[in-house]
């Protein structure tokens, strides 16, 4: 697809990467010469130099050409007022980064008036992916497929756990629990194991199955930790504020601790339930006033890495159960093996997923099975991808074990009338079910790709 | 420097040059002439080739590895494109060899033949088949048809493809190498088209159309194109090289139906402009030896546009003209031809950069708060391309100068040894005196012919990617 996107900031820079890989043809629009050339020099894209709003820039871009267009330059009305030219131009689709929460409240609305495909707010999905992770303290990530009762939860085996030198057909006689494991992480290494995968402490494994059993699957494993319920979050800034609304709606009680008086007399006024606390982070007399030890998690999300990083050290070792570091420059992250490494929250890559994960809904009618979602695990390199299965894709009708599928394809889940179940060597998938596809290294773009090439 | 993925390109090269010497080859089968002297190239360049794809292309491949890359493989085409005419016996000594095959790769055109009627068929194919080859480089041949997955070719791109300033046409690379090859392919076939209306036969239509699409002015006729004695050939051809020496932008703008844009080109105008300008000039100037205004634009149109376009055929002596018809041309060799196009010299768009810039300066000196840009094409020229074509400049001249200085070592007078560089260095071909159209560069010492091909290297690739190929730090391990 022909692919616009203005601004080659991070989120524009990692979503082109990205749609490069896959196979579209994307061009970039940027004010500034010097990102652009980076990008130039670094992608296989063409760049224009300009505003994004610039009629003449859009016009020489060939904007009426595009499949889509997104806007995620940092500027709200710039992404708003080019997404909307875009659209009268002739692109496709639209998609704007939209970060300004006055616009949030009434975005549906905005997003009907302005015809975008897509708005998406980088605090709103960095908050919703924290709060996922508070819910389900056991894991480092969890995803959730649309309209499927599967997650997708990704943890550390812990040391003293019953499930080492377990191998995993043995599973669920031993432990009861119906999961199904897609990815190991073993050091530097990725293994998309087979039945006879004995598991080893220390391992990172990405684990699918409902939620019940994913519980049954964790507690077995020692690793099982109860929903946060007192959370401490540093730092007021508006993914804080969303933070706030979603765990306050599952009866969790909040402390925002905020340096500036100012902001905090603000988050005061639009937020009812929380303790907002007026005192600076990185005085730990202070954080210990405010009662950060009885939490049973911590939250970081000041502006700055080297703050979030070494307060998230501190609260590990008062002991706080789940701490979630916000790091907005993620290419050290690798640095900082250890616990909350595990629960860094970068939410521009965030924001690149989600986009990347929309663009290849967009993309993928091939054989009428409709991409519904997909997800990068295990550090882009596990891919999950969820499809509705059409009635003339060839692997459909017929049974599992009759397929000669490609090596390392995984189908963890299929959903069929509401239900979810792990299919097995007698399930056919029928039109309309939902099937997840787990692939390492390289996504799919249609259910038929599952199948090995005669 | 990554040498394996330096390596796996080369090997690439070497395999698309065994496949291109195909047609030559076939060309000899089907005169009856023996197909050996290509044969055993091909084998040899199979066996170069297999041996260095085996080398893993991974990594990233940056400025430097292009640099290297594009560098490399012009020298080892050449080298290996001149063992036909050694097998065939055509030019037994291989510098001889050598020179004419870098003077059909880079476009250029010196031949050190007197007579090329007596050639083998096969071997005045490739010879003339060097030109189209080169004309667009065989990189961008390479990225137009291998599937290249490495974003990072665009630094091969900008090594190979001449201009101050490289840009895609699509956002792929691949697309753009596709595109640009479908108009030069286009462009030649048209161009063979139309001298075959003129009565040539096939195949020299063929091989015409592609010294010509390359910009480069070999020919099969020891009188180069006066030997049709045909105006309409003569003004088909010369009207082809005035369209290879414009950016193919201008054709894919065209393409596109894009008119306004192409008619508010700035160096296309300025082009057609100094074309115009100096066509009446030299036709006033040789009028009367011409045998009218009419015979002398005739033979000044061709002769602009060989030297401008610089490919290097000839209809005339134009070095018994009058001398402000010579320096004229001598000046033109200079310019060049458009950004982007097959054609050689220091390309238009610097010359104009440069012509503003010393203005800009000028203006500066008077007012030196002023605050101001250079626009070129309608929009404002980053500080670092004034820059670099200011260095460009510079470095052009430089060796120029100094291989002159080189060739003066042989007792030939200034006026030969100055053109004989300048012409190597600009892709033209013909120069003046003992080296203008009626002469050639058999007489230079075999150190002069080595220099000359390295300045003819120097010239295609606009010198950097040459310059850093012999730079001690590229062979260096680190």
């Amino acid at each position: 697809m022909n692919i616009i996107i203005a601004g080659a900031g991070k989120v524009g820079y990692a979503v082109a990467k990205q749609l490069v890989a896959e196979g579209h043809d994307v061009t970039i629009i940027d004010a500034d010469r010097a990102l652009l050339d980076a990008a130039m020099n670094a992608m296989d894209v063409i760049g224009y130099c300009g505003n994004s709003v610039n009629l003449s820039v859009l016009e020489e871009a060939e904007v009426r050409n595009a499949d889509i267009f997104i806007a995620a330059t940092s500027a709200d009305e710039i992404n708003l007022v080019s997404c909307l030219f875009a659209k009268k131009l002739g692109a496709r689709h639209t998609m704007a980064r939209i970060r300004n929460p006055e616009y949030m409240d009434r975005i549906d609305t905005m997003r009907e008036l302005m015809d975008l495909s897509l708005a998406l707010n980088p605090d709103q999905v960095a908050a919703e992916e924290i709060s996922r992770v508070l819910q389900f303290p056991t894991a480092t990530r969890v995803e959730v497929f649309p309209d499927c009762e599967f997650e997708i939860v990704t943890a550390r085996i812990p040391p003293d756990s019953r499930l080492h030198n377990v191998t995993l057909s043995e599973l669920e006689r031993k432990f009861g629990s119906r999961v199904l494991v897609c990815a190991v992480e073993r050091g530097a290494e990725l293994i998309i194991p087979k039945g006879d995968f004995v598991l080893k402490t220390g391992d990172m494994v990405t684990v699918t199955g409902t939620p019940h059993n994913l519980r049954r699957f964790f507690t077995s494993a020692g690793a099982y930790r109860k929903p946060v319920r007192n959370v401490t979050v540093l730092g007021g800034s508006r993914t804080a504020v969303y933070l706030t609304r979603l765990l306050e709606n599952t009866g969790v009680d909040v402390t925002i601790i905020e340096k500036n008086p100012e902001r905090a007399k603000y988050l005061s006024e639009i937020l009812r339930c929380a303790d907002i606390v007026c005192v600076d982070g990185t005085d730990t007399s202070a954080l210990q006033e405010t009662g950060l030890a009885r939490a049973d998690g911590f939250v970081a999300l000041t502006n700055y890495d080297e703050d979030n990083i070494i307060i998230s050290m501190y609260a590990d070792k008062l002991g706080v159960e789940k701490v979630v570091c916000k790091i907005n420059n993620e290419r050290f992250t690798h640095l900082l093996e250890g616990t909350f490494r595990d629960t860094a929250v970068s939410p521009k890559e965030l924001m690149a997923q989600r986009i990347v994960g929309y663009v290849r809904a967009m993309s993928s009618t091939a054989g009428d099975s409709t991409m519904q979602a997909l997800f990068y695990l295990a550090d882009g390199r596990v891919v999950a991808t969820e499809f509705l299965a059409g009635a003339s894709a060839r692997c459909v009708g017929k049974e599992l074990r009759a397929l000669r599928l490609q090596p390392g394809v995984l189908l963890p889940s299929v959903t069929r009338g509401g239900k979810s179940f792990i299919p097995d060597g007698r399930t056919a998938i029928q039109p309309g079910d939902k099937v997840v596809v787990i692939t390492t290294n390289r996504a799919i773009r249609a259910l038929d790709e599952i199948l090995a090439e005669d | 420097m990554n040498k394996r993925i330096v390596g796996n390109i080369l090997g690439k090269v070497l395999l698309i040059e065994a496949a291109l010497m195909l047609l030559p080859l076939t060309c000899s089968a089907l005169y009856g002439e023996s197909v050996l002297p290509f044969l055993w190239p091909m084998l040899m360049l199979c066996a170069a080739g297999l041996l260095l794809t085996r080398l893993k292309a991974d990594g990233d491949l940056y400025a430097r590895e292009g640099f290297v890359c594009v560098g490399a493989s012009w020298v080892l085409m050449s080298a290996f494109g001149s063992l036909p005419f050694v097998f065939s016996g055509d030019i037994p000594n291989w510098i001889e060899a050598f020179f004419e095959t870098v003077s059909g790769f880079t476009t250029t055109g010196a031949t050190i033949l007197p007579a090329v009627e007596g050639l083998h068929r096969g071997v005045m194919f490739w010879r003339l088949f060097t030109h189209w080859i080169g004309g667009m480089g065989v990189l961008v041949f390479i990225m137009a048809v291998l599937p290249t997955s490495g974003a990072h070719y665009m630094h091969i791109m900008r090594a190979e493809v001449p201009g101050p300033t490289v840009g895609k046409l699509a956002p792929r690379i691949r697309k753009t190498a596709r595109i640009l090859y479908l108009i030069y392919i286009a462009l030649t076939l048209l161009e063979m088209v139309l001298l075959l209306f003129g009565g040539m036969s096939f195949y020299e239509a063929l091989l015409h159309a592609f010294a010509t699409a390359g910009t480069g002015g070999f020919s099969t006729r020891n009188a180069s194109i006066a030997a049709f004695d045909s105006v309409y050939i003569e003004m088909v051809i010369a009207v082809f090289m005035m369209i290879f020496g414009v950016n193919f932008n201008v054709y894919f703008l065209l393409l596109l139906g894009q008119v306004r844009s192409v008619a508010k080109s700035e160096e296309l105008r300025t082009y057609l402009g100094i074309v115009a300008a100096s066509t009446l000039l030299i036709a006033a100037n040789i009028a009367s030896r011409a045998g009218g205004f009419g015979q002398g634009l005739r033979y000044a149109f061709f002769q602009v546009n060989t030297i401008m376009s610089t490919t290097g055929f000839g209809t005339a002596d134009f070095d018994a003209w009058p001398e402000f018809s010579r320096f004229l041309l001598f000046l033109l060799m200079f310019v060049g031809g458009c950004a982007g196009s097959t054609a050689g010299g220091m390309k238009l768009s610097r010359v104009l950069i440069l012509l503003k810039s010393w203005a800009f300066e000028l203006k500066k000196l008077v007012l030196p708060s002023r605050v101001r840009r250079i626009w070129f094409e309608s929009r404002p020229v980053e500080d670092e391309t004034v820059k670099s074509v200011h260095v460009f400049f510079a470095a052009y001249m430089m060796v120029l100068l100094l291989c002159g200085l080189v060739l003066s070592l042989d007792g030939m007078d200034f006026t030969t040894n100055l053109t004989a560089s300048l012409a190597c260095i600009s892709n033209v071909g013909p120069g003046l005196s003992a080296v203008g159209p009626a002469g050639n560069y058999a007489m230079f010492s075999p150190l002069s012919k080595l220099v000359l091909s390295l300045e003819m290297l120097l010239g295609r690739l606009e010198i950097f990617p040459m310059m850093y190929l012999f730079s001690p730090k590229v062979w260096m391990r680190r």
